[in-house]
């Protein structure tokens, strides 16, 4: 090559170093940010394979509440295409941080089989029982490290030592384990019941005989992706036999658990019955005796009478004699009586419980059909058929309600009956005492008679009788003394308790495919999300930039078509011309793309996944560099600078030389549009009528700038209104949607009068302002062919204004809450697709409602149906009870405040845990902060990059014109009207850019909130003015600062060229 | 005093280690209401004069006066307000705003400076009333220079430059155009000094002056002026 031809080049690349500094930035901004938005989502995937694959992640977990055998395991282990089986124990304990308690779940080692293998961050290997791994989050979160020891320990009735040989462990490696997938490891029945952490040890710290757990892997290819629909597909296979085994080895465990206990109970009745039958023998022995005694007393008197001759006397003591042989008579048969009625009774109890519930079951029938029809328009069919069920009730019901009339009236009759036998038996009692006592005091008066008889025999009897009426008394009291009924009574009581508590023995099992737990779902929805995001950010980044890359290589090569044509002229070959503009963009290109690259896969990629990795227990990255993401940077990179290049090039080359060497013929001017407009035209001043000419001369450059202000004030706009809408979820809900300061979660369900004894129980403690009871708990709603699994809260009118704000998002109006109806949050609403006035249906269990909507509700997080107790008995046809007590402060709580309370309130057997609103929202606000980073990360991406669009353009715009700039200068025009000549164009372009962006940005906004949307959350998507207004001042203060660099430039323009011929 | 008063002008430019001196020690005197020509071969320092004197540069040494004022010393500023209001411009290549039609390129001028005249009487005395609403590209070089002429005078400025102004018209044209701005300096008493390297102009001129290697080589005054449809070459 020539080197006059080279020192020209080297000229044009000096010359141009201004300009290949922006197109290197310029693509720096927009690879980078393509690379790592969409390359985030696949390495996620990839690292998360590979570590699944690694560490031989089981693919199912079975549970079961009567734990598992050795031999059990090999049960499992023998299903066909079940490769491995491991079990494992795990036990539920506290450790505590700073004085606080947190839930660690200990789970054993089974180094013998290679599955759920750990992935140690940090430490070495454990070696001796009483050494432990702990999580990441353990160290993160809760200040334990390694060489530290940890302690754990219950402080509930159950004891550790039962389950845990050893309970303190040194920590010698900190691990991830494929187990916990995602940071919330999962549900306990510890504390609020959220498992902070976990704990690895050896098999040998554990002292519990069964395996809580055990892990299976089947024998399906581990090369298969286990997010993908063939893992599924295989997996779901072999669940049934698995499902098969799991429930066989409960169900052998459970019926051989309620044989044994049934044998016990049926042996403990059989002797209970014994015992009892030995003690009536016995009183009726005693009876006997003293039957025998009566008689040997009235025999007796009838030889003293004799002796005496004395009729009386005999008569006295026969009469007694019999008299009490009648009341004994007398009292058992009214004990048989009184047997007799007290079981009728107790049938008839029964009886009428169950008529009582089914009448109550057809007055609620009826009642809910009568609301039915009250809230029906006209669907007369419904009518007929509700009316129709109505009258069948009605019938029902006074069958049944006489039923219940008769039976009750002998129930009260039998009962009348039972307390006038009661009274009998009391008098006979009496009667029977009394006379026994007269027959033995007389008895003893007849010691003197039989004395002055002398008989030896008749004194004989006479001191048998007496010694037999002692050992009698003796007996009797010694019966009664050994409290037998009492006893009897226990043991039946305790046997029936026993019986109560087999019934309601249960097993429950679980076996949870990995496909279906939790952290592996939430993880696959979140990398597909996240590719979603990818999908939109980063393309309109990319085409902007690409966009203006274009437009400042044709610039380029534009101004230097007069050299064009003299190397042509001077007959250089088109290949060496055409090179040096190559070259240069093709530098440009490769050092912005590799820039980009290296930004995008190590800086934004790394941020991404180190805020996503604070949900999920994830190891580092395995690959940083997506090829694919690269490979499609780069091509696009060089094609809108190399492509360009040529294109425009060869483009110039092809004219004549001689046209080249002439300068380009300029646009001309044109009348635009708005002239015909005379109304508007004329009243522009001219120096406007100027700048809008010029505005519409430009096309190309008017085209360009409004896409990139337009695409950067869209991206700023889109960041922002995520940012907002994900803020307001935190601090909206828990401010003002749902003030309420605590919520008491009680330990059962108490009827409204025990929860009333709970509330006064709270309110004494101290800091209490008010409290009311209500019931939450999951129902399904349906409507409209949708059905969502939901909370409802039930909750009394008057009380629900204290704790929480139903309102109106939009015209912030306060619903009331009625008996009419339910109300729904907003995003249920949009679920179901329901407006006010409209009916939803509720399920729960056997129980099925419609139910009209009054209202709608502001609210971010979870999805609610709000309603009265009046309506919960509507809907279940039986009193509310209440499972939840909300509290309000008196003053915000301090964190000690708030540990003080929590114990003191679950000093009350009855209140199971508490949650406070400060720890939800905080809690909530770290979670998001994952988020945050990338939304600013956006915002701060689409500033730069707008910023770079809008000096990039301005540059071109002076460039473009400076002969007509100087010239206006030569004519004497001031600096400030020559700047606001330039300027006004820009300053219109920019208005127009930035009202078109926040159109864009509004339909941006919108795809990715679905995206990032998820069932239980609810985002704005409303215009946000306050965004409206910040994304305006940003793009204007760029505008700004921008124009006020330019300055110079415009400052610096030489009159003189005006002079020159054009080049 | 006269008009235009030069005194010991010169103007050194320098580029990395050579310095040109492109007019050196230079001192003439113009009356008001003359029609000056600068002559001279490309190189010979009219242009560095005519932007010297016309505020776009200022001298290295040496004093300008116009019009009473000296403006060897203004800033930037005082420039400027120079050019807005006692200064107008013709140009080789007529440097009209392509995207102004004939009108509002002269209204571009009447807009910023304080006496001037109808836009619409102007650019009828320059006889382009019938292509008021033109654009530039829409008309001939001749027509395209008269507008710029136009554009000048309406500014009713007291001195007009005209640099080369038929140096890109043929001959016919180019003698229109002279013809303008001989009868406009005529009508307005305005001074008007141009700038050529054709010789066969300057029997057209009140004043001919001769440049040559930055220097004054002749300035001799015309008694007899001709007019431009007498000059031939």
């Amino acid at each position: 090559m020539k080197s006059a031809y080279l020192k020209d080049s080297k000229k044009m690349f000096k010359n141009n170093i201004g300009r290949f500094c922006s197109i290197v930035l310029i693509i720096m901004l927009g690879t980078s940010f393509f690379i790592g938005m969409n390359a985030i989502s696949p390495e996620m995937k990839k690292t998360a394979e590979k570590y699944m694959k690694d560490k031989n992640i089981y693919d199912y977990a079975l549970e079961s509440n009567l734990g598992y055998k050795k031999e059990d395991v090999k049960k499992f282990e023998d299903i066909k295409n079940i490769e491995k089986a491991q079990g494992v124990y795990s036990y539920d304990a506290l450790a505590s941080f700073d004085q606080k308690d947190i839930v660690v779940r200990v789970s054993s080692l089974n180094s013998d089989i290679k599955m759920n293998e750990n992935y140690i961050e940090d430490g070495r290997k454990i070696e001796k029982d009483n050494e432990c791994y702990i999580s990441t989050r353990l160290k993160q979160m809760y200040n334990y490290d390694i060489g530290k020891k940890i302690k754990v320990y219950r402080k509930d009735k159950e004891n550790i030592n039962d389950a845990l040989r050893i309970t303190e462990f040194k920590i010698v490696g900190i691990v991830k384990s494929p187990i916990y997938l995602s940071t919330f490891y999962g549900t306990t029945q510890l504390l609020t019941g959220e498992l902070n952490s976990f704990l690895f040890v050896k098999e040998e710290a554990f002292k519990m005989k069964d395996y809580t757990t055990v892990y299976l892997k089947s024998d399906i290819d581990e090369n298969i992706k286990r997010f993908s629909g063939k893992y599924k597909k295989e997996n779901k296979k072999i669940l049934k036999d698995i499902e098969k085994v799991n429930k066989n080895i409960a169900k052998s465990k459970f019926d051989k658990i309620v044989n044994e206990n049934s044998e016990k109970i049926v042996d403990a009745e059989g002797k209970i019955k014994s015992v009892e039958e030995s003690v009536n023998e016995k009183y009726s022995i005693l009876q006997n005796n003293q039957l025998q005694i009566n008689k040997s007393i009235s025999d007796i008197s009838y030889y003293v009478a004799k002796y005496y001759k004395s009729e009386n006397i005999y008569n006295r003591y026969k009469e007694k004699e019999v008299n009490l042989s009648d009341l004994y008579n007398n009292i058992s048969n009214l004990s048989g009586e009184k047997r007799r009625l007290e079981t009728r009774n107790e049938e008839l109890k029964k009886h009428l419980n169950v008529l009582k519930n089914e009448i109550n079951d057809i007055q609620n029938g009826v009642e809910k059909n009568l609301y039915e029809i009250y809230n029906l328009e006209d669907e007369s069919n419904k009518f007929v058929d509700l009316s129709k069920k109505n009258y069948q009730l009605n019938n029902e019901y006074i069958q049944k309600n006489t039923q219940y009339q008769n039976l009750n009236a002998e129930y009260e009759s039998n009962e009348k009956k039972l307390q006038e036998t009661n009274k009998k038996l009391e008098d006979f009692e009496e009667q029977k005492n009394k006379l026994q006592n007269e027959l033995y005091v007389s008895f003893e008066s007849l010691q003197d008679l039989i004395d002055n008889i002398g008989d030896n025999n008749l004194k004989y009897q006479f001191g048998q009788v007496r010694s037999g009426k002692e050992k009698l008394n003796k007996a009797k009291t010694e019966l009664t003394n050994q409290n037998i009924d009492e006893k009897i009574k226990n043991a039946k009581k305790e046997i029936n308790d026993k019986k109560e508590e087999l019934n309601k023995f249960k097993y429950v099992i679980a076996t949870t495919p990995l496909y279906e737990s939790s952290g592996f779902k939430a993880l696959k929805e979140d990398i597909a999300k996240m590719s979603l995001m990818g999908k939109i950010f980063p393309v309109v980044f990319f085409i902007v930039a690409t966009l203006v890359t274009i437009t400042t290589i044709t610039r380029m090569i534009e101004e230097d078509r007069k050299n064009i044509g003299v190397f042509k002229a001077l007959g250089y070959r088109k290949e060496i011309i055409v090179r040096r503009y190559l070259i240069y963009s093709l530098l440009a290109g490769l050092t912005g793309a590799l820039l980009g690259t290296i930004i995008g896969s190590l800086v934004i990629l790394d941020v991404l996944y180190v805020s996503y990795g604070d949900m999920y227990d994830l190891p580092e990255l395995s690959n940083k560099f997506n090829l694919f993401y690269i490979m499609i940077s780069f091509i696009v990179s060089l094609l809108s600078t190399v492509l360009v290049t040529w294109i425009v090039t060869i483009k110039a080359l092809k004219e004549k030389t001689a046209d080249l060497l002439r300068p380009q013929i300029g646009t001309t001017g044109k009348e635009i549009l708005l002239e015909k407009i005379p109304f508007l035209w004329n009243k522009c001043s001219f120096l406007y009528k100027i700048c809008f000419r010029n505005i519409f001369r430009y096309k190309k450059r008017l085209f360009m700038t409004l896409i990139g202000i337009a695409g950067c004030t869209a991206l700023i706009y889109a960041g922002l209104g995520l940012q907002s809408a994900v803020n307001s979820i935190g601090n909206i809900q828990f401010s003002k949607v749902r003030p309420v300061s605590i919520e008491v979660y009680l330990n059962g369900e108490f009827e409204p009068k025990e929860a009333e004894e709970i509330e006064k129980d709270i309110k004494q403690k101290q800091n209490i302002k008010e409290t009311t009871p209500v019931r939450q708990q999951s129902i399904t709603a349906k409507a409209n062919n949708y059905s969502k699994d939901v909370f409802y809260i039930a909750v009394s009118s008057k009380e629900i204004g204290k704790y929480m704000n139903l309102k109106n998002r939009k015209t912030s109006e306060t619903i009331k809450l009625d008996d009419e109806g339910v109300i729904l949050t907003e995003k249920l609403a949009i679920l179901l697709d329901v407006q006010v006035d409209d009916k939803i249906t509720v399920k729960d269990g056997g129980v099925d409602a419609t139910l009209k909507v009054t209202g709608i509700t502001e609210n971010y997080l979870y999805n609610y149906i709000f309603f009265t107790p009046n309506v919960y008995e509507r809907i279940y046809g039986k009193e509310i009870k209440y499972n939840e007590v909300f509290v309000n402060t008196s003053k915000e709580l301090t964190e000690k405040e708030e540990i003080d309370l929590s114990d003191k309130l679950k000093e009350n057997d009855k209140i199971a845990s508490m949650s406070f609103r400060d720890n939800l929202e905080k809690e909530f606000k770290t979670s998001l902060s994952g988020l945050m980073i990338i939304v600013i990360l956006f915002i701060g991406c689409a500033s730069l990059l707008s910023f770079t669009v809008l000096v990039n353009l301005n540059n071109i715009n002076i460039e473009e014109r400076k002969r007509e700039l100087s010239t206006i200068k030569l004519l004497g025009f001031y600096e400030k009207e020559l700047e606001s000549y330039v300027f006004r164009e820009n300053i219109i372009l920019t208005i127009l850019g930035t009202l078109l962006g926040l159109i864009l940005g509004m339909g941006i906004l919108g795809v990715i909130i679905q995206a990032a949307e998820v069932e239980t959350i609810f985002l704005v998507k409303d215009i946000n003015y306050i965004n409206l207004v910040v994304s305006i001042v940003i793009t204007i203060l760029f505008t700004l600062i921008t124009n006020f660099a330019m300055r110079k430039k415009i400052k610096n323009i030489d009159m003189i060229d005006s002079l020159k011929s054009i080049e | 005093m006269s008009f235009i008063e030069i005194k010991g002008l010169v103007k050194k430019y320098q580029t990395g280690d050579v310095v040109v001196q492109a007019v050196d020690d230079v001192s003439f005197e113009i009356e008001k209401g003359e029609v000056v020509v600068i002559v001279g071969a490309s190189g010979a320092g009219k242009t560095t004069l005519l932007n010297l004197i016309g505020g776009m540069d200022v001298p290295t040494y040496g004093r300008i006066s116009v019009g009473g004022r000296d403006i060897s010393n203004y800033n930037e500023n005082q420039l400027t307000e120079y050019r807005r209001n006692d200064i107008g411009f013709v140009f080789q290549f007529y440097n009209l705003v392509q995207n102004l039609n004939v009108l509002e390129n002269v209204e571009l001028a009447t807009q910023i400076c304080r006496d001037s005249l109808q836009p619409q009487i102007v650019i009828e005395q320059v006889g382009l009333s019938n292509r008021i609403k033109n654009f530039p590209a829409q008309l001939s070089g001749g027509e395209q220079q008269r507008v710029a002429i136009a554009r000048a005078i309406a500014k009713n400025p007291k001195l007009l430059l005209c640099d080369e102004p038929t140096g890109a018209l043929d001959y016919k044209t180019g003698k229109e155009v002279l013809k303008l701005l001989q009868d406009t300096a005529r009508k307005n008493n305005m001074t008007v000094m141009i700038i050529t390297h054709n010789q066969a102009i300057a029997p057209m001129a009140d004043r001919i002056i001769t440049m040559k290697n930055g220097k004054i080589e002749e300035n001799k005054i015309n008694k007899k002026p001709k007019l431009i449809d007498e000059v031939e070459w």
